[in-house]
C-alpha cells in the first residue's frame, strides 16, 4: 500500500513541474503563418537588445554597467540560440562598425524606439492575470503598428523581418510598499509594466506591423545561466510557432 | 479504497505525462538533455568511482542511472563488545585491529530521481532534493573477525577469543538514500555539484549465511555508504559535462 502513496507523490510532483515553469505568452498576427515560410528561408535582423533593470531600495536605481553586460550576453545568446534552432539571424549593434553606427542611429534606433512604444501601448497579460501558468498562445485582434517609413529598410537589408529582444525587471512586487515608495520618490510610474519579463518581438516593416510578440516571465536577479536558457527557450518557441 | 487509489494514480500519471509533454515549455537546460558525470568523493574511508548519466525528463525533474565501483584495502577493527555478550572486562572500548588487511569490492547500479527547486532555473541547475536506490554486489576477501570463546580467561580478565577468516563473494545489498544538494553549470557545459543525504543499507545476512560478526566488521571498517546496517550519512562531489 505504501508504494502506491510514494508513486502518487512522485507523479503529483512531476505534474506540478509544469505549473512552476513561469509564464509565457505568445501573441502573433493573423498574417504570421503566411510569413512563416519566408522567415524560415530568409533572415531576421535583430536590433541591439535593451535591458532595463531597476533596483529598488538600492542607492543607485540603475546600474548601467550591469545592463550593458546583460545586453552583450543577450546578443551572444541570440546568435547561438538561433543557430541551434536553425533560424537565420544577424544582430545589428551600433558598436559594430563606424559606418554602421551612423546607419544604426538613423534607421535602427528609430525602429527600436517605435517597437518599444508599440509594445508599451499594448496590454501586458502578465500584469493583469495570474491564470497563465504555462505557455499560452493568442492571436492579435489588431496587430500593433509601427511607422511606415521603416519599409525602406527591407530594400537595404533584403529582408522585411526585424526582431528585437529586451528585458524589463524591477525587484519589487506590484502594489507593494517598495514599489509605492519607488514611484513616490521618482515621481513616475514604471511605464513598461509591473512584472519582470523578457520580450521577443518580430516586425514586418513592409506592412508596418508587429507580427510576433512573446513575453516570458523571468526572475529579478537575472544572471547568465538564466539568460542563456531564457533566450534559447524563446527561440525554441519561435521555431515551434513557425512550424504551424 | 484500493480502486480509488489506483484510479488517482492513473489520473495523476496521465495528467503528469500529457501536461508536461503537450503544454509545458521547453524542457532541458537550453535544449541540452543529458549530463554525464562522475562521483569524486564518497564513502567513509575510500574513493568511490562511479559514472552517472542524468536525463532531464521535465523542466525540473531528472532521472539518473549509473554504475558505481568501490575498491579498498583496509584494517578491520573490532570492539570487544561487538562479539562478546558476557560480563564487562578491561579495555572494552579499545578497538582491536586485525593482523591482515581485508579488501572489499562493490559493484552497484544506481537510479536516482531529482527534483530541482528553483522556479526559473531549469534542470539540472540549482538546488535539488533527491531520492536514490543502489543495488549491487559486495565481495570481501581476506576478511577476518573475532569470535569469543565461551571460556573466560580469569588471569587476563577477558574472554578467550580467536580470529576467523572469511571470504564472501557477491553478497547482494540495497541502499536507498535521500537528501539534498546543489548543482551549478559553468560555461553552459560543465557541471559541478555536491549532495548529502541519509541512507539505509539493506544487507541481509540470513540469506547468504554471513555471520553477524562479519557484518559488524564490514560496518565498522567501511561504514557510511556501503555496508552500514543502520542509517548512515553520505556526501558526494560530482563533476560532469552537459550534452
Amino acid at each position: 500500500m505504501k508504494k502506491y502513496y510514494i508513486l502518487l507523490i512522485l507523479f503529483v510532483s512531476i505534474f506540478c513541474d509544469g505549473c512552476r515553469s513561469g509564464k509565457v505568452i505568445i501573441e502573433r498576427s493573423e498574417t504570421f503563418s503566411g510569413f512563416s515560410n519566408t522567415i524560415k528561408s530568409g533572415k531576421i535582423i535583430y536590433i541591439e537588445p535593451e535591458a532595463s533593470i531597476y533596483k529598488i531600495n538600492k542607492e543607485v536605481d540603475k546600474d548601467f554597467n550591469y545592463e550593458e553586460n546583460i545586453e552583450k550576453a543577450v546578443i551572444k545568446n541570440i546568435e547561438e540560440s538561433a543557430k541551434r534552432n536553425k533560424i537565420n539571424v544577424s544582430v545589428m549593434t551600433g558598436a559594430m562598425k563606424k559606418e554602421q553606427a551612423a546607419g544604426y542611429v538613423n534607421s535602427f534606433l528609430r525602429l527600436k524606439n517605435d517597437i518599444i512604444m508599440a509594445n508599451t501601448l499594448q496590454d501586458n497579460p502578465l500584469d493583469r492575470t495570474k491564470k497563465y501558468s504555462k505557455q499560452t498562445e493568442k492571436i492579435f485582434v489588431y496587430s500593433p503598428k509601427i511607422f511606415p517609413e521603416a519599409a525602406v529598410l527591407s530594400q537595404i537589408y533584403s529582408t522585411p523581418y526585424f526582431g528585437f529582444c529586451g528585458i524589463f525587471s524591477v525587484n519589487a512586487v506590484p502594489k507593494s510598499e517598495d514599489a509605492r515608495q519607488y514611484m513616490k520618490r521618482n515621481k513616475k510610474t514604471i511605464s513598461k509594466g509591473k512584472y519582470f519579463y523578457f520580450y521577443h518581438i518580430i516586425v514586418n516593416v513592409e506592412n508596418s506591423e508587429i507580427i510576433y510578440r512573446e513575453i516570458r516571465s523571468i526572475p529579478t536577479d537575472v544572471d547568465n545561466p538564466i539568460l542563456y536558457t531564457t533566450v534559447y527557450d524563446s527561440f525554441y518557441s519561435l521555431k515551434n510557432t513557425l512550424r504551424r | 479504497m484500493k480502486k480509488t487509489i489506483k484510479f488517482l494514480i492513473a489520473l495523476a500519471l496521465l495528467f503528469s505525462v500529457t501536461g508536461n509533454l503537450i503544454l509545458a515549455q521547453n524542457d532541458g537546460y537550453a535544449g541540452k538533455r543529458i549530463l554525464l558525470k562522475t562521483d569524486l568523493l564518497s564513502g567513509k574511508k575510500a574513493f568511490l568511482t562511479g559514472l552517472d548519466a542524468e536525463f532531464i525528463l521535465f523542466r525540473h525533474s531528472t532521472i539518473s542511472v549509473g554504475i558505481r565501483f568501490f575498491k579498498n584495502k583496509s584494517d578491520q577493527k573490532y570492539l570487544q563488545k561487538d562479539y562478546y555478550d558476557g560480563p564487562t572486562y578491561a579495555n572494552v572500548d579499545k578497538p582491536k585491529v586485525m593482523p591482515q588487511k581485508a579488501s572489499l569490492k562493490t559493484l552497484a547500479l544506481n537510479i536516482e530521481y531529482r527534483r530541482y527547486l528553483k522556479l526559473f532555473r531549469p534542470a539540472p541547475y540549482g538546488p535539488f532534493v533527491y531520492a536514490s536506490l543502489q543495488a549491487g554486489w559486495l565481495t570481501v576477501t581476506n576478511g577476518m573477525y573475532y569470535r569469543a570463546i565461551a571460556e573466560y580467561d580469569v588471569t587476563a580478565d577477558k574472554p578467550y577469543d580467536e580470529y576467523v577468516k572469511y571470504n564472501y563473494k557477491n553478497l547482494p545489498f540495497f541502499l536507498p538514500e535521500a537528501g539534498f544538494g546543489y548543482q551549478a553549470i559553468f560555461k553552459n557545459k560543465f557541471a559541478a555539484g555536491m549532495k548529502a543525504g541519509i541512507n539505509y543499507t539493506i544487507f541481509d545476512s540470513s540469506l547468504t549465511g554471513t555471520p553477524k560478526e562479519a557484518i559488524i566488521g564490514v560496518k565498522n571498517t567501511y561504514g557510511g555508504n556501503i555496508a552500514n546496517v543502520k542509517v548512515g550519512l553520505s556526501a558526494y562531489l560530482q563533476i560532469g559535462y552537459l550534452f
